[in-house]
């Protein structure tokens, strides 16, 4: 595995951890929150500073650190978790997740002084109060009042880790460098003998144990020992292997659980034990005295062999495991974080369900085939079970490739929170569907112009406060995301109750861009649909209107992109829906099989909206080589395939519409067209294959497919084709 | 005498190509001198090299010098390795 393949799992489980941090504070935020969920949050956040450390992204460790610092005293009980502190905490994860989109290369680094500076704010003040009750009952102090010699040693070391003040996480940043790294072992109090032993694995993947040691020096710990004793002489020697233990301690103030998360990341990699320090009392002289170099002459430098055994020190002076050990909480910890990787990327069950349908299958065969060889005829059932089986090892496939629409859902709020800032507006935003499932490359793409009509909604469709209490509505603005499945695909739309499209201004603008002629007569629909037209909107554009207007073409052309189509319902006063119709994946498609010559041909049923014989008067031809239907008492031009497609030549296609069979499409950016087609074959869905992949890219072809005779036929690409043979909207409206 | 020079990052992947050019060196019973000046990062796979070399070196009687740098006396610091290594800084020792 490469470095990058590595390091692009740790950005995967940040995403994983992100998703968790918000939905654990959102939960804060609304009152539903759980017992654990400060402390979810918290491992969350405490991974991604791991991983940050390993990889050496320091700015994000920086940041993290001083998350999950403020996280403790939450989860700690040392400081109250108000709505102020939940609105700092959501800015603080935003500001990790532009750290993490930084380290992905994908933005300039954040500036998180501010921010940063406000959560060691607030951590200190945590501390300060900790410790002016600390002055009427020293911390580290027996609840049960038994006397404790190392109390006062004890509060300053612990202090001073609460709030990181004697930290200097840059010097600590950069890696081995920490000079200020000291091995104190005066003063250092009683608490915790943590034994260390990483595993080959440990080492592997990018791992460092020296960071983790660091981290523990950060919480105060200095080691007291180091095992070289299974050390080999360079003969021997493995880079790969890890040889070194190490005795590290640490002192009381600083809980178990907090060593333990210091190994959280990478838990299986690591042979940890860790006891009371008070419980080895008796043999920590042994433990400190481990072989040390003696010879002053580095020429002749020697390393002694150890005089003691790890293992036999440990054991002897450890005593019985802890029945609460927390090699076991480490371990059940690990498990549910490589199950929940696993549910993840590709739920268990999914794959179970198609191992199943797989293994039916290959009985299914196995029948099929004893029978044409005993030459016994193949039923119709046996047929229909096999065509079953095909049919669920699909669907259980694009199972495996779908994944919640939640994953985009979830930067909704971020969006929102960031708008209601810049704008000043109060928006209260609901959401359902977001556990309705798509194929992932739909949900990966998604994302922006989901952006895009979230932006807009708050930025242009929901009014100013002033506006909406003069006109009557609630201060507080409303938007409603929503995913559902219907008819085999997926509908995400998006409402608010803003102002609606202002048509007038719309239709002016259109006219102003040349976009639609003057006194072209359109309905609210079409008036509507023209802020999806390319080149309709730019800034400009937007603060003429009190609608919508940036990037709304980009919305429309990265849904038809995806196979998808993005209708809008606007009511003036009352409110806007845009409504984004996608498929279920992008590998398979409804569509229309025709005929064209000799020649099939696949038109995507997205696009069409219905076929016709035309009559001979429906026909009209315009001039210009241009014919037009007439149909429903609207003039659409006729599109002859074999002019359209450039050089395609099909000598037995019918040339004349009247003789031909007309099919009705529809697209976004150019409105309806006739295709002219032979005949109509089928209606079916095919498996799409790319052209370009498997031979070259052909303009107004959007692929093939592999019919059931084996032949390969081309599916259309409507757009391309209305673009070649309808230059521009213009003309259309013209003829309108 | 044989000087190898140490690149500023000493993990697993230069302690690996670095085992093998060292054990050379020490087969053919030369004086070798490690120079660290130059590093910056050393992991535990790196202090294992360095660590096995002297002691491979004491083993069979040759000499070695090892020069660390600050990076390198931190990270013997911070594992509780100074007085095993003995290491003193910025210089050839010995």
């Amino acid at each position: 595995m490469t470095d990058e393949e590595i390091q692009e799992i740790f950005f995967q489980e940040c995403e994983d951890a992100l998703a968790q941090t918000e939905e654990g504070l959102l939960a804060c935020q609304s009152g539903t929150a759980e017992d654990d969920t400060i402390n979810c949050i918290f491992r969350a956040v405490h991974s991604i500073k791991g991983g940050a450390g390993a990889f050496d992204f320091t700015g994000l460790q920086a940041f993290a650190h001083k998350f999950e610092t403020v996280l403790s005293l939450v989860r700690d009980g040392e400081l109250e978790l108000t709505n102020d502190l939940i609105a700092l905490l959501l800015r603080a994860f935003d500001m990790i997740a532009d750290h993490i989109a930084a380290a992905r290369g994908q933005s300039p680094s954040p500036d998180d002084n501010l921010l940063g500076s406000e959560l060691e704010k607030i951590a200190e003040q945590s501390v300060i109060n900790i410790s002016k009750d600390s002055d009427e009952e020293p911390l580290g102090s027996d609840p049960a009042g038994t006397e404790n010699p190392c109390q006062e040693e004890k509060s300053a070391p612990i202090c001073d880790d609460i709030i990181g003040l004697d930290f200097d996480l840059d010097s600590l940043m950069d890696d081995l460098d920490a000079g200020d790294v000291k091995l104190e072992n005066d003063g250092i109090p009683s608490g915790w003998l943590v034994e260390i032993y990483p595993l080959d694995n440990a080492l592997k993947d990018g791992g460092e144990p020296l960071l983790i040691l660091r981290e523990l020096s950060k919480l105060g710990g200095v080691c007291v020992a180091a095992d070289i004793e299974s050390l080999p002489n360079l003969e021997n020697f493995d880079a790969d292997k890890s040889y070194i233990g190490w005795s590290f301690r640490l002192p009381e103030g600083v809980s178990k659980s907090e060593i333990e998360d210091e190994f959280a990341f990478m838990a299986d990699d690591y042979r940890l034990t860790i006891r009371s320090w008070e419980n080895s009392g008796e043999q920590s002289e042994q433990i400190v005295n481990w072989p040390a170099y003696t010879d002053s002459s580095p020429a002749t430098a020697a390393i002694k062999e150890a005089t003691e055994s790890t293992e036999s020190t440990a054991s002897s002076t450890i005593g019985p495991p802890d029945p609460q050990s927390p090699k076991a909480e480490r371990e059940k910890e690990t498990q549910v974080i490589q199950s929940a990787i696993k549910t993840v990327r590709v739920d268990l069950c999914k794959l179970d369900n198609l191992i199943d349908a797989a293994g039916e299958l290959m009985i299914a065969h196995a029948m099929l085939a004893q029978r044409i060889t005993n030459n016994i005829p193949v039923s119709g059932d046996e047929l229909e079970a096999l065509e079953s089986l095909t049919r669920e090892i699909q669907d259980g496939t694009m199972a495996i490739r779908a994944q919640p629409i939640g994953s985009v859902f979830n930067r909704v709020p971020r969006i929102i929170r960031e708008l209601e800032a810049e704008t000043g507006k109060s928006i209260k935003l609901t959401m359902d569907g977001e556990s309705t499932e798509l194929d992932t490359t739909v949900v990966e793409r998604l994302g922006e112009p989901l952006t895009h009509l979230v932006r807009n909604a708050v930025d242009h469709g929901i009014e100013d406060r002033e506006t909406r209490i003069a006109n009557g509505k609630p201060a507080e603005g409303k938007l409603h995301l929503t995913a559902s499945q219907q008819s085999g695909r997926i509908v995400v739309s998006l409402s608010d109750d803003g102002a609606g499209i202002n048509r007038k201004a719309v239709l002016k603008k259109a006219i102003e861009r040349g976009l639609v002629l003057p006194d072209t007569q359109l309905r609210n629909e079409e008036i509507d649909n023209l802020i999806l037209s390319p080149g309709f909107s730019t800034v400009d554009t937007v603060s003429n209107l009190s609608g919508r207007g940036v990037g709304m073409d980009v919305v429309s052309e990265n849904v038809k992109n995806l196979g998808g189509r993005v209708s809008i319902e606007s009511q003036d006063g009352e409110g806007c829906t845009f409504t984004l119709t996608l498929p279920l994946t992008l590998a398979i498609a409804d569509g229309m099989i025709v005929t064209l010559g000799d020649q099939k041909f696949v038109i995507p049923l997205t696009h069409v909206l219905e076929s016709l014989q035309p009559s001979a008067t429906a026909c009209e031809d315009v001039g210009n080589g241009l014919t037009v239907l007439k149909n429903r008492g609207q003039y659409i031009p006729i599109i002859c395939l074999e002019q359209a497609i450039n050089g395609m030549q099909i000598p037995d296609a019918r040339k004349q519409a009247s003789d031909s069979v007309l099919i009705v499409v529809e697209s976004d950016r150019f409105g309806q067209a006739a295709l002219m087609v032979d005949d109509i074959l089928d209606q079916r869905q095919f498996v799409i294959k790319n052209l370009e992949t498997n031979f070259q890219a052909v303009s107004c072809v959007a692929g093939a497919t592999i019919l059931g005779d084996g032949k390969v036929a081309l599916i259309l690409d409507v757009d391309a084709i209305m673009l070649n043979t309808v230059p521009n909207r213009k003309h259309m409206r013209a003829v309108a | 005498m044989t000087i190898i020079q140490l690149p500023s990052t000493l993990d697993r992947k230069a302690a690996t190509a670095l085992a093998s050019q060292i054990k050379l060196v020490l087969q053919n019973s030369e004086e070798l001198v490690i120079d660290g000046d130059s590093v910056t990062r050393i992991g535990q796979c790196g202090l294992q090299l360095l660590l096995s070399a002297q002691q491979s070196a004491q083993t069979g009687n040759l000499s070695i010098r090892i020069n660390a740098s600050p990076s390198m006396i931190a990270a013997v610091n911070l594992t509780g390795l100074e007085s095993t290594v003995g290491w003193t800084g910025s210089r050839h020792d010995g």
